[in-house]
């Protein structure tokens, strides 16, 4: 009996020992969301958790949109007037069509935007050929003018005049200077 | 020492002489040969605002191709502006434009002379025998212009303004609107810029 009650006096001493250890190392852990965990808790331990996460959001999705849309169209078909060929003949003006997309791409809510588009095409009847009064012929292409023309005056009349209007400069002063040393030497 | 002043005094006069000379007449040379006190407008100037005017809704169209031009009140030492046209071309590849000492061009790349739209380019020298009038003396506002075409009509323009633009500013030459007439003649002191006398279509007198 005495050999029974030393053993569970023992066990009991082991068991406390423990116990008061794992009390003692109590893990508290917050992640980052709204949970609390408590681990490896003992009797008699005091275990706090508190967690306060305050959230505040404000969305505010505002839209004004205004899509205008102006399209004045004419279309007139007139004289054809052609210049700088060689051979004469007719001029044809031509038909012509006009088409106008237009591709609207809004974000009108606070969802995914949406796409919408639209397409005009209007014809206009092809016209009689018009007879001309100048030349047709195969329209080429413009050239690129890099400048404009150069009106300046003859070069040639302008470098005989400076020419003339120097030699005649160095001529009166030469003479001016032969007038001054014969002056300075009769002094 | 006398004598060596007397050359040093010498040179200093006649220098003096010979750039006081030089100066005289250069100014003079330039007061009359360029009597423009020229404003070179920037390449990048938009000249939109250029010429407006109402078009009826139905008009008899008539063009021809330019061959004389007539400025009756151009008048400089007893000269009327009175002018054959040629037809002028631009080389591209030289970059340069047909060009004649006593008559006048006609871009042949700008619009016949007409009474709908179209800009009609004629250029010319600045000497006496070709624009030299306008270069002396601006036309006044209002005042006639007659382009005389191969095919028997006589347009009538009227003077609207002259504007002074760099050589390279070639965006005068893609005009659209109504019909207008475009005379080019150069200016400056080293012919550097380039001058418009801008008319505005008027009648159709034959």
């Amino acid at each position: 009996m005495k050999k029974a009650m030393q053993m569970l006096s023992t066990v009991l001493l082991v068991s406390f020992g423990v116990l008061g250890s794992a009390s003692a190392s109590t893990t508290i852990t917050n992640s980052s969301t709204d949970q609390c965990n408590i681990f490896n808790t003992g009797s008699d331990s005091r275990n706090e958790c508190e967690t306060n996460i305050q959230n505040e959001v404000t969305i505010s999705c505002v839209n004004d949109i205004y899509v205008v849309n102006g399209n004045s169209e004419s279309a007139a078909t007139g004289p054809a007037i052609v210049t700088g060929n060689s051979a004469s003949g007719d001029a044809t003006s031509g038909s012509s069509a006009n088409n106008n997309g237009a591709f609207i791409s809004i974000g009108s809510t606070c969802h995914p935007i949406t796409v919408a588009s639209t397409t005009t095409v209007v014809p206009t009847p092809k016209s009689n050929p018009t007879p001309m009064t100048s030349t047709p012929a195969a329209i080429a292409s413009k050239p690129v003018v890099k400048s404009l023309p150069h009106t300046g005056s003859n070069a040639l009349e302008n470098y005989g005049i400076v020419t003339i209007v120097s030699v005649a400069a160095v001529a009166l002063a030469s003479r001016l200077g032969i007038f001054a040393i014969r002056r300075s030497s009769l002094k | 020492m006398n004598r060596e002043y007397s050359i040093i005094h010498k040179s200093k006069f006649y220098s003096q002489i010979f750039v006081l000379y030089f100066v005289s007449i250069a100014a003079l040379l330039n007061i009359l040969y360029h009597p423009q006190n020229v404003k070179l407008i920037s390449a990048k100037t938009n000249l939109s605002n250029t010429i407006s005017q109402s078009k009826p809704d139905k008009i008899n169209v008539l063009s021809g191709l330019p061959i004389r031009i007539v400025i009756p009140n151009s008048s400089y030492n007893g000269k009327v502006v009175d002018l054959p046209i040629d037809k002028g071309y631009y080389n591209s590849e030289t970059g340069d434009w047909t060009l004649s000492g006593y008559r006048a061009q006609f871009a042949v790349d700008t619009t016949p002379a007409n009474n709908l739209s179209g800009e009609t380019y004629i250029y010319g020298h600045n000497n006496d025998f070709v624009f030299g009038a306008l270069r002396h003396n601006t036309p006044e506002i209002g005042s006639d212009a007659l382009i005389y075409t191969a095919n028997g009509h006589i347009f009538s323009y009227s003077f609207v303004k002259a504007t002074d633009i760099a050589p390279d500013f070639t965006s005068v030459l893609e005009y659209s609107g109504p019909s207008i007439l475009v005379i080019q003649t150069c200016t400056g002191s080293f012919n550097q810029v380039r001058t418009l006398y801008y008319y505005n279509f008027l009648k159709v007198i034959q």
